[in-house]
């Protein structure tokens, strides 16, 4: 179970990838989306995977590892799929079902809604695959600190998100193991009706919730006794400086967009 | 009535980077009757092969038999194994999540499908088992209980399951000497009341040897030694080799013996050194 | 007026109180902990051992009596941060205290919250992580590590504020026996080498055994104080505060009541061996 979540998961490297700027890559990674749901035609769409599959290449990432991020996101992908295919209005018919037509455009429109999905998946992978959670929200908290102005919480934001980041593989190494006493006393999570399942869930949940907030008490202490007193004058190991790295990285990603954007012009 | 493990082995996160081979050709009997001290280094396997008793992990290959039952035959009755074998974990207090002790204690039993009056009858006993009192106890929530309290509930409730063998897994980690002097107290009373089969994980080499009448000795997920605790002891050299310890009793034997003095084998328990060292002085040697 | 020089830590007539709790879980303590010492405080759960150690780092406000952090008064507001950064404190659960997800980055944490310049933390964090053996993890994610190297992790995060005081609120109740060893001889080491007092709260004999002076607390208050010695071999009045003596301690104890003049305060296997030695000797 802990090795299915690709997401948010760091791969610890040292590639070019993974030493670029966190700020630069958050804005490359939101642009290739960007540029990825503009595309219309599957030329496009082969273009993106190549970029994709060039920059994990370079990050000497398996892109098995990519795609297994996909798979716990499989049904939403093939819900979509399937919903774009029944309602998507076209005109080129190529069965008929009773009712129902399957048109050409209604096919294409489920593929490329499904494609940008997974690239959606796949493209933060990248990020969060070549950059350490800490990195990635010290990124996120310089990117939003301009907005400290109008008071949005931003290093606190930040330090949520490495807390809970920090806590994921606890906790669900926990969830097994209060699963598995539980067990042990003849519950069963696996049978039985919806309710009856949700119902089986409390003897998990509570003890699951009554150890988090133990957790958490201990840990604002801990952080207390660490001088921990909010964002004002603190400094970090890490300093965020932009490199040649960086500025290869948005070449890149410029040509990406300008290669997408021709392809898009020539082939409508 | 006996467990018998043929060949297990168990390889977990197969595949990927973290590939881990946990349990290695693994073939043991666990007798009726018998207290077992399984010891081992963290990582040694032998959290890993307990959860194999009572199902709770599927064997990568080999076979596991409870009384016959195979655990990978899917005919075989999940329950039926759970209430043969019941296992505590470590820190099992973190498992507690009913609104008194009483229903807590009552989980197990509940799922197992037996009436009111029975339930009402094991949670009774189970309290009496691990010297609760019921009258002033069973209302009261588990939140509220001291820590060493808690952990007897917990146990309270894999014993409410009645099994015929309990293992437990670290039961005394995190307890204060009073604490863990108690829990002790109570797995010696079942296993020679009851006559509970016990497996007791411990790392403990003082504990196992107070307690145990066989023991287990896991390494790199292989049995490393297995046998009465007065041969596993003598190998004081092998043990230290893998990272354990051996009891005091016995460290002070080996070292009395290096000096010269007739210490006899196979010394494990402090009253057998409080003897052999009276025998040496003599009882009301002179005060020196 | 106690000499502030000598001491690292000066609690006197301590006492605290939870809120809406009817007793105090310290009540009226006197003690301090010298410069270069190493403090053992024992005492069954619920005596108020832990408590004290909150005390002692500010965590806690005495409700009555005074601690002085090396000369500092916890009670100050505007030191609190001073007293935290002389007087540093590791926890009882490895997996609770660990704040970032790369082991070098948690232990940047307590420099970053002190506006410590950058240069200086990565010098920090290198010299701490070499302190306690950890140099090679220093880019691993802490769920990947041992208990023992999590606690050793946690301790070159409070190295790293060069401290002149380190607590460790119970730091191997929850560890192995090789993890406690780690966490054992690291703490020892730094004692030795460094200088640094070590205040450590346990409820295992053997590691108050190694200590310079134990305390032991019952009901908020100094039940027993003085050598390990000294403690350990008041057996039964060690008992009876719900603790245990080293096993040779009691095997010397139980010897004795058989008539055997032998020292009632042997520790250690190699001090019994001695004394069996000595005893033959003479016979």
């Amino acid at each position: 179970m802990l090795n299915d979540i690709t997401l948010g998961q760091y791969f610890p490297g040292n590639s070019v990838v993974h030493r670029m700027d966190p700020r630069m890559k958050l804005i490359l990674t939101i642009l290739y989306i960007v540029g990825v749901f503009l595309i219309g035609n599957l030329p496009g769409y082969i273009i993106a995977f190549a970029f994709l599959y060039l920059v994990v290449r370079i990050a000497g990432i398996k892109f098995s590892y990519l795609l297994k991020g996909i798979r716990p996101l499989r049904f939403i992908i093939i819900f979509t799929f399937v919903l774009n295919l029944l309602f998507v209005q076209g005109e080129t018919p190529i069965v008929k079902l009773g009712f129902f037509t399957l048109t050409w455009e209604a096919l294409l429109n489920a593929t490329f809604f499904a494609l940008r999905l997974v690239f959606l998946v796949m493209g933060t992978s990248v990020l969060t695959l070549t950059t350490s959670p800490v990195q990635l929200t010290d990124g996120l908290e310089r990117l939003m600190r301009p907005l400290q102005r109008f008071h949005f919480p931003a290093h606190e934001l930040a330090m949520m998100m490495t807390i809970a980041l920090r806590f994921i593989p606890t906790l669900l190494e926990e969830t097994d193991k209060i699963q598995k006493a539980q067990m042990a006393r003849g519950a069963d999570f696996e049978t039985g009706n919806l309710i009856a399942r949700a119902k089986a869930m409390i003897p998990l949940l509570v003890p699951l919730f009554v150890s988090a907030f133990r957790r958490a008490n201990d840990l604002a202490m801990a952080m207390e006794a660490r001088c921990y007193r909010g964002g004002d004058q603190r400094t970090r190991l890490r300093e965020l400086k932009y490199t040649r790295l960086d500025a290869y990285g948005a070449a890149a990603v410029a040509v990406f967009l300008a290669v997408i954007a021709v392809e898009g012009v020539l082939l409508g | 009535m006996s467990i018998v493990i043929e060949h297990l082995n168990y390889v977990y996160m197969s595949g990927g980077p973290y590939e881990t081979h946990a349990l290695r050709d693994v073939s043991l009997t666990i007798e009726d009757g018998e207290f077992i001290g399984l010891i081992g280094h963290t990582g040694s396997g032998k959290s890993t092969l307990v959860q194999h008793l009572n199902g709770l992990l599927k064997p990568t290959s080999g076979r596991i038999l409870v009384d016959g039952l195979d655990l990978a035959d899917k005919a075989t009755d999940k329950r039926a194994i759970r209430r043969r074998v019941g296992l505590v974990f470590q820190y099992p207090e973190n498992q507690l999540f009913e609104e008194t002790v009483e229903k807590d204690i009552a989980f197990g039993p509940k799922n197992l499908g037996l009436d009111e009056q029975e339930i009402a009858r094991r949670v009774r006993e189970a309290m009496r088992k691990v010297a609760l009192d019921y009258d002033r106890l069973h209302e009261r929530s588990v939140f509220e209980l001291s820590g060493g309290q808690m952990r007897r509930v917990a146990i309270a409730g894999v014993l409410a399951m009645e099994p015929t063998t309990l293992i437990l897994d670290e039961p005394c980690a995190g307890l204060d000497p009073k604490g863990r002097e108690e829990i002790l107290a109570l797995i010696r009373n079942l296993h020679e009341e009851a006559g509970t089969t016990i497996v007791m994980v411990s790392h403990s080499m003082d504990d196992v040897a107070s307690l145990a009448e066989r023991v287990i000795v896991m390494n790199r997920g292989e049995v490393f030694m297995d046998g009465a605790p007065r041969e596993v002891f003598s190998r004081g050299e092998e043990l230290r080799g893998i990272g354990l310890d051996v009891p005091q009793a016995v460290q002070l034997a080996g070292k009395l013996r290096e000096r010269g003095f007739a210490i006899p084998e196979g010394i494990y328990r402090e009253e057998e050194i409080k003897a052999a060292i009276e025998g040496i002085l003599g009882k009301g040697a002179a005060n020196a | 007026m106690v000499n502030q020089e000598e001491n690292r830590i000066i609690a006197s007539n301590l006492a605290y109180a939870y809120p809406e709790a009817d007793r105090n879980a310290v009540d009226g303590v006197s003690m301090r902990v010298k410069k270069g010492e190493f403090l053992a405080i024992l005492g069954h759960n619920g005596s108020g051992k832990s408590t004290l150690a909150k005390l002692f780092n500010a965590l806690y406000v005495p409700g009555e009596g005074t601690v002085w952090v090396c000369g500092m008064d916890t009670r100050e507001d505007e030191l609190v941060f001073d007293i935290r950064q002389h007087a540093g404190m590791v926890f009882q659960n490895p997996d609770n205290q660990i704040v970032a997800t790369i082991v070098e980055e948690d232990v940047a944490f307590g420099l970053e919250n002190n506006g410590v310049p950058p240069r200086e933390i990565r010098v920090r964090i290198d010299e701490a992580l070499r302190a306690v053996n950890m140099s090679e993890y220093a880019k691993k994610a802490p769920h990947m590590l041992s208990g023992g190297q999590k606690q050793r992790v946690a301790i070159a995060g409070v190295l790293a504020m060069k401290p002149d005081v380190i607590i460790l609120d119970e730091s191997t109740a929850m560890l192995d026996p090789s993890g406690r060893a780690e966490v054992m001889s690291t703490v020892h080491r730094l004692n030795e080498e460094e200088g640094i007092s070590v205040v450590i709260i346990t409820h295992y004999m053997s590691e108050a055994a190694t200590a310079d002076y134990v305390i032991v607390m019952d009901e908020g208050k100094i039940a027993m104080s003085g050598t390990p010695r000294e403690v350990f071999t008041q057996v039964e009045r060690v008992r009876a505060l719900g603790l245990d003596v080293p096993p040779m301690t009691d095997l010397a104890d139980r010897l004795r009541k058989d008539g055997i003049g032998i020292r009632a305060d042997v520790l250690t296997v190699d001090e019994m061996v001695e004394e069996v030695c000595r005893l033959s000797s003479s016979i």
